[in-house]
């Protein structure tokens, strides 16, 4: 993209890893690489924790008789779709990713408020240490939807799972706030708009959803608390109040929510595609401004989760049609992603199994929401496995991949390390595999009637379930085999060169890894993010 | 890739979807094999094109240079456009299929659903005061389900109707649905009862089948009616043989999570041809337990525990529910949670009928049982029930 | 661009920014997209309110007569409230006026600047004052949230055995399902409280804002942080000046 000169002035060897030492240079940095190191490893942790959830329901639901009590396997169902969306799925790209990249994307030092970002950071960590409370005090049982009045009166730890997710949302709202200001005030001079990386954008219209969205599910969660506390009456039918008022409150959030999780995935992979085939994005302006229609979209369409709720039928007939609104900017950045691979340079690299691995994911994922999105398939698909399939396909795959995708990609700038190509490889094909071997099976369950958040279920569905988490536990192996990969190449990975990808966005124009203060001299942008045929890539970053 | 010949298999074997008995089915699995089929046209194209692309366009050199394509408007806009249309008549086709579902007939027979933690009660308000646990209806005739909550949020679904909505406690949801035919259940077909344990298990030795009852109870109801119609009415055209009457089933789940025991909270759908259903009404109407359990205390006890819905809480077998078992529960030492302890006599069933929070054994969760069980034996008639039950329960050692 | 460690900056402009221009503007637009979000915060509850106002509309007429609200109180809190968002803005415009060399002119606006804080500070405890005599008053007669509600002069019913509240309990014991005052004085407190707890938080932060100026901060090229609390304090007022019609003005 530009210019920058080396670390030349700095003494070999000192970047943002060993510049300063101790834990309370980490846990008090405002360095924002540090937070997103953190961040990271935060979130795996939470995963590992949501994984084994996870692997606690597909054991169960191996045979059809029960292994655990109903109440345990309620409560493991609920958490593990609790951790996963509020502690892993809403930060997993943006907190760990976006901050450590988008600052080096933009040619800027830092975000435009750094001591906030650590803020995001301590208030994200407050608020997981209510979930973790909430797992010692027993559990908590009402799905990860917490749907009235079933949550106004169970026995279990109910309020501090509420608070937790509360707190969360401040985390998420503040990254949110600093990234919107970092990209409009932050930029490297010459970086117009149009020249701004995709990864970018999207993070940009991430981050609006994040500010609008996540303060009505803070008000939701409000309610919810007091009403369970104080008996208010406004969503409890017992005291006056109604359930599908809770609904209609709690999918206005957790619907844009879900595009929180997948825009920024879709940034890495427009970022990961056009490196690994050395070639334009195939439409910018069509990604670009697809993401932000996604995200404004993604707002009036909640209702498609209460299709059958008793909401009535005319507004059930307006979410439906607006619903299908918002997969036609989804498929025109698949088409473009697949389109920009047409006569390039394709690296069969693990980053780019990823990518491809998404793609695939991704669309089944996508294709899969059409007949929910469709009102006379819906009534029989909702509340199925058919459903709990669509969503893993989406929010899980395709966010995981994309995550992991990111992780290899930008590995060798946060860690200034190499990790091993051939496993990485190996298992990038070997979790694709398991992956679907675990949900496909579940489409057919749902499609045939099973009913979700079912401890016990009737013999006949029993092949597919059986299915299912055989693939469950394969893909958890899996997951484990990157992790190795990765603890592999922090203690004998070879050393990485500046540029292994030859990338043209700002952060490639810096050491790896970079400096405290990212860059030596300001960089100026001059050329596009995606000028591959254009420049020489062997010396990509001619001094200017 | 064995497993994947597997799921394959049987997938072929029993298809996608359920069978479709009722007459809006067809529309709607219509709906879903023109998306399944646009989504798999789709599927092949894009993937297709990738894969390709990522085979043919392999790099070669780390130096080649690639095409510089920045956009293409033409195609930009075809493959906006075009889906555009699919998915336009996809909405159309869903929602002309569900406004069909959403206007009963005017001709349709009303059925109250009432849903609770953990079971299904159907009543037939135009029919007579009765009360069922199945819902039993005439085939090829129009129903209509009122349905509500007595406490949190259920759904009523029966996949082979392809009919389902969210049951709600403060205010009644209306679906209906019409069959087709009466499918006879398959062999293998298993189905709950709702007087028995869930199939948590293989039958035991020697005991009756735990899976399908086949609507065993509907049929000698509908048997022994037209025994005593026939005395009138000789060319009567019934059947007082309970294995010849035909009666299609088909399952009901609950499917808006509701705690414990959701998994449990099951029904089943029995379709009788319109004479036999007839003939269950007059059953119904005429059923007097008191008459019908003359001289057997204990039988009355069984029949009153699966109206009131103890069964959906209370196993007879030994299998731990969401409160205890009754087996071996006469004159047993119990422990409670507060520590205190007690024996399992008449004095402690009655307690626990009238007043379910004064004590709750020990490991079991407070507030479990609903209070007001016992007007389920009807007006007058709570104190004989309640004594029935303890009969009842002094049967299972 | 020439190297950054050349560069002068002055000591209240970040290190990771280039000019106090980028800095102001940065802040200005972090403060905007924290009010969208507050205000997002609170249209929720705003929905919570058209809900219950669809739901029980007798309610809120019936709270009216028999003024169960005290107008009075809540003028009065209306007029403070806006008087406090004027002093915080004279704040704003005295920061504004302050040279970025110390002289005695910019030791005056200063001056000026700090008074006018702690004036807005007392006027928002005034509000406080006056709300703490409301909620006192409330927790006296018994018009409180949810479970909590025995207000004697309109009871409900209450179920002992289930805990359901059924509605209001009319002349001759007939239970009005439609009549939900314990709805609408939790919808009150939750409203109004929040509200209350981010008029506490202003008090603080603009407190803060004046202990800074005290020693000496704040100049016209640096006082994004008054501006931006400023932006903040406009908006409780606002929401307040919302509230009070919706909650005590109700036809």
């Amino acid at each position: 993209m530009s210019s920058a000169s080396s670390s030349a002035e700095h003494s070999a060897g000192t970047n943002y890893l060993n510049a300063k030492k101790g834990i309370a240079s980490w846990l008090l940095t405002v360095d924002h690489k540090r937070i997103g190191i953190m961040y990271m490893i935060t979130i795996l942790s939470f995963f590992l924790i949501g994984g084994l959830f996870a692997m606690l329901v597909r054991y169960e639901l191996l045979d059809a008789a029960p292994t655990l009590t109903a109440k345990n396997y309620n409560k493991a169902f609920t958490l593990h779709g609790a951790i996963m969306v509020f502690l892993v799925l809403v930060p997993a790209i943006p907190a760990s990713i976006g901050n450590f990249v988008l600052p080096l994307m933009l040619g800027a030092k830092d975000v435009a408020f750094p001591k906030l970002n650590l803020l995001s950071f301590h208030i994200y960590i407050l608020g997981s240490l209510f979930l973790v409370y909430t797992l010692a005090a027993g559990g908590v049982d009402t799905g990860w939807t917490f749907y009235t009045p079933y949550s106004a009166n169970t026995d279990t730890s109910v309020i501090s799972a509420l608070a937790g997710a509360f707190i969360l949302g401040f985390s998420s709202i503040l990254t949110g706030l600093n990234f919107i200001a970092t990209i409009h005030k932050m930029r490297a001079p010459g970086m117009t708009w149009r020249k701004l990386p995709l990864f970018l954008w999207a993070i940009y219209a991430t981050s609006l959803i994040q500010i609008l969205a996540t303060p009505v599910i803070a008000v939701t969660l409000v309610l919810l608390m007091v009403e369970r506390g104080l008996g208010i009456g406004i969503f409890d039918p017992a005291l006056g109040g109604d359930p599908v008022l809770f609904q209609h409150f709690f999918w206005f959030y957790s619907h844009p929510v879900v595009y929180v999780m997948i825009l920024p995935a879709f940034g890495v992979i427009s970022e990961t595609i056009t490196i690994n085939s050395r070639k334009h994005i195939f439409g910018y302006m069509a990604i670009a401004a697809s993401s932000v229609a996604i995200a404004a979209v993604g707002f009036i369409v909640w209702g498609h989760h209460m299709f059958l709720s008793g909401q009535s039928e005319a507004l059930g007939a307006i979410f439906s049609f607006i619903t299908f609104g918002v997969a036609v900017p989804t498929a025109i950045k698949v088409c473009s992603w697949i389109a920009t691979l047409y006569k390039g340079s394709i690296r069969w690299n693990t980053v780019m199994i990823y990518t491809i691995a998404f793609l695939w994911i991704f669309s089944i994922g996508g294709l899969t929401g059409l007949p929910l999105a469709t009102l006379a398939t819906d009534v029989h698909l909702h509340d199925t496995y058919f459903v709990v399939a669509h969503f893993h396909y989406t929010m899980m795959g395709g966010v995981l991949f994309a995550l992991i995708a990111a992780i290899h990609h930008w590995w060798p700038k946060m860690t200034g390390k190499m990790f091993n190509e051939t496993a990485g490889r190996i298992f990038a094909i070997f979790a694709f595999i398991s992956y679907n071997l675990t949900f496909i099976p579940q489409f057919i369950a749902g499609t045939r009637g099973m009913p979700r958040r079912y401890h016990e279920y009737l013999p006949q569905f029993q092949d597919m379930q059986f299915l299912s988490s055989i693939g469950a536990f394969a893909f958890g192996i899996s997951l484990f085999c990157v992790l190795g990969l990765w603890i592999h190449s922090l203690l004998k990975g070879e050393k990485a060169p500046q540029n292994p990808w030859g990338g043209l966005t700002l952060e490639w124009a810096t050491a790896t890894p970079p400096i405290e203060h990212n860059f030596e001299e300001q960089p100026i942008c001059t050329s596009g993010p995606y000028d591959f045929p254009e420049i020489d890539v062997k010396e990509p970053m001619a001094a200017k | 890739m064995i497993l994947f010949h597997w799921m394959f298999d049987a997938v072929a074997d029993e298809g996608y979807l359920p069978k479709a008995a009722s007459t809006l089915a067809s529309g709607v699995d219509d709906t879903f094999m023109f998306i399944w089929w646009c989504c798999v046209v789709f599927f092949i194209a894009l993937m297709g094109a990738m894969f390709y692309f990522v085979v043919a366009y392999k790099q070669k050199d780390e130096n080649e240079k690639t095409l510089d394509l920045k956009g293409h408007h033409t195609l930009e806009l075809v493959w906006s456009i075009f889906p555009s249309f699919l998915l336009i008549a996809m909405f159309v086709m869903g929602f002309q299929q569900y406004v069909r579902s959403t206007i009963p007939p005017a001709e349709a027979l009303q059925v109250s659903v009432i849903g609770k933690k953990w079971d299904w009660t159907f009543a037939y308000p135009t029919l007579g005061t009765f009360t069922s646990r199945d819902l039993v209806v005439p085939n090829q005739e129009p129903v209509r389900l009122e349905m509500i909550s007595q406490d949190v949020l259920h759904s009523f679904f029966v996949p082979d109707f392809r009919m389902k909505k969210d049951v709600l406690p403060n205010r009644y949801t209306t679906q209906w649905f019409e069959t087709t035919e009466m499918y006879e259940p398959q062999e293998g077909d298993k189905f709950y009862s709702y007087k028995f344990s869930f199939p948590d298990a293989e039958p035991k030795e020697g005991s009756t089948d735990l899976y399908s009852s086949a609507g065993q109870d509907v049929k000698e109801a509908v048997a022994s009616q037209c025994a005593k119609e026939k005395k009138n009415n000789a060319a009567l055209e019934c059947s007082t043989d309970a294995t010849q009457i035909k009666v299609g089933l088909h399952q009901v789940f609950c499917t808006e999570y509701c705690g414990d025991s959701h998994s449990r909270m099951l029904a089943k759908v029995v379709v009788l041809s319109p004479v036999d259903f007839d003939l269950w009404v007059k059953s119904q109407n005429n059923f007097d337990p008191d008459e019908k359990f003359k001289g057997n205390v204990s039988a009355l006890g069984e029949y009153y525990a699966g109206k009131a819905g103890c069964t959906a809480c209370h196993s007879n077998d030994g299998a731990v529910k969401t409160g205890p078992t009754w087996k071996g529960l006469w004159d047993a030492d119990r422990k409670f949670a507060d520590g205190s302890t007690g024996k399992a006599n008449a004095d402690y069933i009655r307690e626990s009928i009238l007043y379910p929070q004064a004590k709750v054994v020990e490991g079991f969760p407070a507030g479990g049982m609903p209070a007001n069980l016992h007007k389920a034996f009807g007006q007058g008639k709570e104190e004989a029930g309640i004594l029935a039950i303890i009969e009842y329960i002094k049967t299972l050692q | 661009m020439s190297s950054e460690h050349a560069h002068h900056h002055p000591h209240y402009q970040a290190h990771h920014f280039h000019t106090m221009e980028q800095q102001n503007s940065s802040n200005k637009l972090g403060m905007w997209a924290f009010l969208v979000q507050e205000l997002l915060f609170f249209s929720g509850l705003f929905m919570a309110y058209i809900a219950t106002r669809y739901f029980y509309g007798e309610t809120f007429t019936e709270v009216q007569e028999r003024n169960l609200l005290s107008i009075p109180m809540g003028f009065t809190n209306t007029i403070v409230l806006l008087t406090s968002s004027l002093t915080m803005a004279l704040a704003v415009r005295e920061a504004q006026l302050i040279p970025t060399l110390e002289n005695d002119e910019s030791k005056k606006h200063r001056k000026n600047m700090m008074v006018l804080l702690v004036v807005t500070a007392v006027l928002a405890c005034v509000f406080l004052v006056i709300k703490y005599f409301e909620y006192s008053h409330k927790l006296h007669v018994g018009t409180l949230p949810g479970h909590f509600y025995n207000f004697a002069e309109w009871p409900v019913y209450k179920d002992e055995s289930t805990g359901r509240i059924l509605g209001a309990i009319r002349e001759g014991g007939i239970i009005d399902v439609e009549s939900a005052p314990h709805i609408f004085f939790s919808l009150y407190f939750v409203m109004t409280g929040t509200h209350g707890l981010h008029v506490v938080i202003g008090v603080g932060v603009i407190l803060w804002l004046a202990l800074r100026a005290k020693r000496g901060e704040f100049n016209q090229e640096n006082y994004s942080a008054v501006e931006n609390v400023g932006l903040y304090w406009h908006l409780v007022d606002l929401i307040w000046i919302f509230l009070f019609p919706l909650m005590y003005l109700v036809q």
